[in-house]
């Protein structure tokens, strides 16, 4: 963990979701997005969640930052409280207070999150204009440090170029820059680096980690990627089937999973030592989210499941202070950490 | 691989060097868009001057010189389009008619683009109640035909021409409505749009900063079409009787009673006729131009050098 400026207390932490559900009504169907996830980031952390397409992250992350169109979208239950404040009962005036001023979100897909007929320049300055921040030129100024900061050679220069004149890695530099321009606590990076190429990961994963030590900010990590994730992440929550199954400090988790599915995740990925290495990819695929099995839901795919899984979910399991995991019979801890 | 991104950062750096043409070079470039300006210039011109310069002989009568022949220098040059039914001359007819067409149809689509836009983007943007309330609304108003919209209204208030610009502005509404409507129903899922929520900005200012920029575009092509439908109503209604009145002119009116003489003089409609095509098509021609130059993915091909092909690809290798 970075020096960030910690103030507060362990035991709050900046951001909370607590059993958070959230549904999607699509005619006859209900599809359990999120059927009750939770995690905390503290301040100055990186949180990872970490799960397949479809098991809910990008739902989580919209929720936090009150994206979900309503309808169809509904949050049937749950809460989110970032710094003691309760996300989905504020104000739109309110929230319009805290969303890019203290927190800042970037998407995956940085070409069709710029406005294509707008500068870039002036979509960083739409940052501050929209908070009311500064005059034009004072604006125009601290756009272009911003530039700078991220990484855009000749940003003066750059200032009025449009998105479509820009690379991948570039655009997500902008992004990141627009994200960041009001020093935000927390910041939501939706799968930042899935639509780049594997080099221009490792530099804006680089670029977000020197960012967040800078501005001491917290940062939630919505991935797919193992790799980047174990790179990057201080805790990690792993999801499946909209619940968080598994969820403790990076490390820990991913060298020692508890969960079946954690273990499942690690072993489909290759590991390069041998030419001859099969994948192991995980059997099945996951479950319809309209049709949940009963019991727990990775049960069908579970090379462990007994009959107790088919019946009943399992409970939250605390391992030790900063472990929990959601299994009825969690895999043995290989150096007992933790408990 | 690398050629290829070679070549576009070539070409990105073209582009950027050569984004600093001002834009009267960039319309000295393209032969059509400059035609259609300078004729879109004249026109104006006409409006402005024409009725002051020309208004004595538009209405002074000539009896013995009725139906007089285009392409004779007879009478002076104010008779080289001929001269209509009583002997007044076309060419000063053509002008002076040029003030009250253009002037009603230019307001007409302004005032439709103007409401209708912000209708059609309110109810796609709001969807719900409002948005059903605006397109039935809109059903309704598209349900009548609109000639008969006009006539009903234009009968029951007078025939002013403010009522008249009204009527055709509210009748050709639903076009807008719904393309706006339409536009937004689909920007508004875009992830931009979403990235500027998540930076704090309200509703309000997406649908106004993010949102109307792509729209309108897409009504501005929309309005040049128009732009000749709504002159051709204003004919119509014209012919009907209600719309202008004479011995005020339209360049509509012009083509509606030379009919009447087209056996013998074709000239009498041919040349009112053509004066509304040209300007619409100059209109057509000079929006999708407009188009081109204000979109910044679209730019270059007006930015490119002539002489060499069009792809990018080519003119950065």
């Amino acid at each position: 963990m970075s020096a960030a400026a910690v103030t507060e207390v362990d035991d709050v932490p900046l951001l909370e979701v607590r059993d958070l559900r959230v549904e999607f009504h699509s005619g006859l169907e209900v599809v359990h997005a999120v059927n009750g996830a939770s995690f905390r980031v503290n301040a100055g952390e990186t949180a990872a969640v970490l799960g397949e397409s479809g098991c809910g992250k990008s739902v989580t992350a919209a929720s936090i930052m009150r994206l979900l169109p309503q309808p169809p979208a509904r949050i049937a239950g749950g809460s989110i409280h970032f710094a003691g404040d309760d996300v989905l009962a504020l104000s739109r005036r309110a929230w319009r207070q805290v969303a890019g001023r203290r927190i800042g979100m970037v998407f995956q897909d940085a070409l069709s999150s710029l406005n294509p007929v707008f500068s870039v320049g002036w979509q960083i300055a739409e940052t501050f204009r929209v908070h009311g921040e500064g005059s034009a030129a004072e604006r125009r100024a601290r756009s272009i440090e911003l530039l700078e900061r991220v990484g855009i050679p000749g940003a003066a220069d750059r200032f009025g170029d449009y998105p479509h004149q820009f690379s991948g890695g570039m655009r997500q530099r902008v992004m990141i820059a627009m994200a960041v321009a009001l020093g935000p606590r927390l910041l939501i990076a939706d799968e930042p680096t899935t639509a780049l190429d594997v080099t221009i990961q490792a530099q804006i994963m680089d670029l977000l980690a020197s960012l967040r030590a800078e501005y001491g900010m917290a940062m939630v990590l919505i991935s797919h990627d193992l790799g980047v994730v174990y790179e990057v992440a201080d805790t990690v929550a792993v999801m499946y089937a909209g619940r968080v199954v598994e969820s403790g400090p990076c490390a820990q988790v991913l060298r020692d999973p508890a969960h079946p599915y954690t273990l499942a995740l690690l072993r489909s990925v290759p590991t390069g030592k041998s030419k001859a290495e099969k994948l192991r990819p995980i059997v099945g695929s996951p479950p319809d989210m309209a049709r949940l099995p009963a019991g727990c839901a990775f049960h069908p795919r579970c090379e462990f499941a007994r009959e107790e899984c088919r019946r009943s979910a399992p409970p939250r399991r605390a391992l030790g202070v900063t472990r929990a995991v959601e299994c009825h019979f969690p895999l043995e801890l290989a150096n007992g950490a933790g408990v | 691989m690398s050629r290829a991104s070679s070549s576009a950062a070539a070409s990105a750096e073209d582009v950027q060097l050569r984004r600093r043409l001002p834009l009267w070079r960039l319309l000295l470039r393209d032969r059509f868009a400059l035609a259609a300006s300078l004729w879109l210039l004249l026109l104006v011109l006409c409006l402005a001057f024409g009725p002051e310069l020309l208004g004595k002989a538009a209405t002074a009568l000539d009896l013995r010189g009725r139906n007089g022949p285009p392409g004779s220098l007879e009478k002076g040059w104010l008779g080289v389009l001929g001269t209509d039914a009583l002997g007044r001359s076309m060419l000063a007819r053509l002008v002076v008619a040029s003030r009250n067409t253009l002037l009603v149809a230019a307001s007409a689509v302004a005032i439709s683009l103007l409401v209708g836009g912000a209708l059609g983007m309110l109810a796609g943007y709001a969807g719900g109640r409002l948005s059903n309330l605006i397109m039935r609304t809109v059903d309704v108003l598209q349900s009548f035909p609109s000639l008969l919209t006009a006539v009903v209204v234009l009968y029951v208030l007078e025939p002013r021409v403010a009522n008249l610009v009204l009527v055709l502005a509210v009748t050709r509404l639903p076009v807008y409505v719904r393309v706006a409507r339409a536009e937004v129903l689909e920007i508004r899922e875009r992830l931009f749009v979403q990235a500027s929520l998540a930076l704090g900005a309200g509703r309000g200012h997406v649908l106004r900063r993010h949102i109307a920029p792509v729209v309108l575009p897409t009504l501005l092509t929309i309005l040049t079409v128009e732009f000749a439908v709504v002159m051709l109503a204003e004919s119509s209604l014209s012919f009907l009787g209600i719309g202008i009145q004479p011995p005020e002119i339209t360049w509509g009116l012009m083509v509606a009673q030379g009919r009447n003489h087209l056996s013998v003089a074709w000239w009498l409609a041919f040349f009112p006729g053509l004066a509304i095509m040209l300007a619409a098509m100059s209109a057509n021609v000079l929006s999708s131009w407009l188009r081109t130059v204000s979109d910044p993915a679209q730019r270059w091909r007006l930015e490119a050098p002539r002489a060499q092909s069009p792809e990018p690809q080519v003119s950065g290798t």
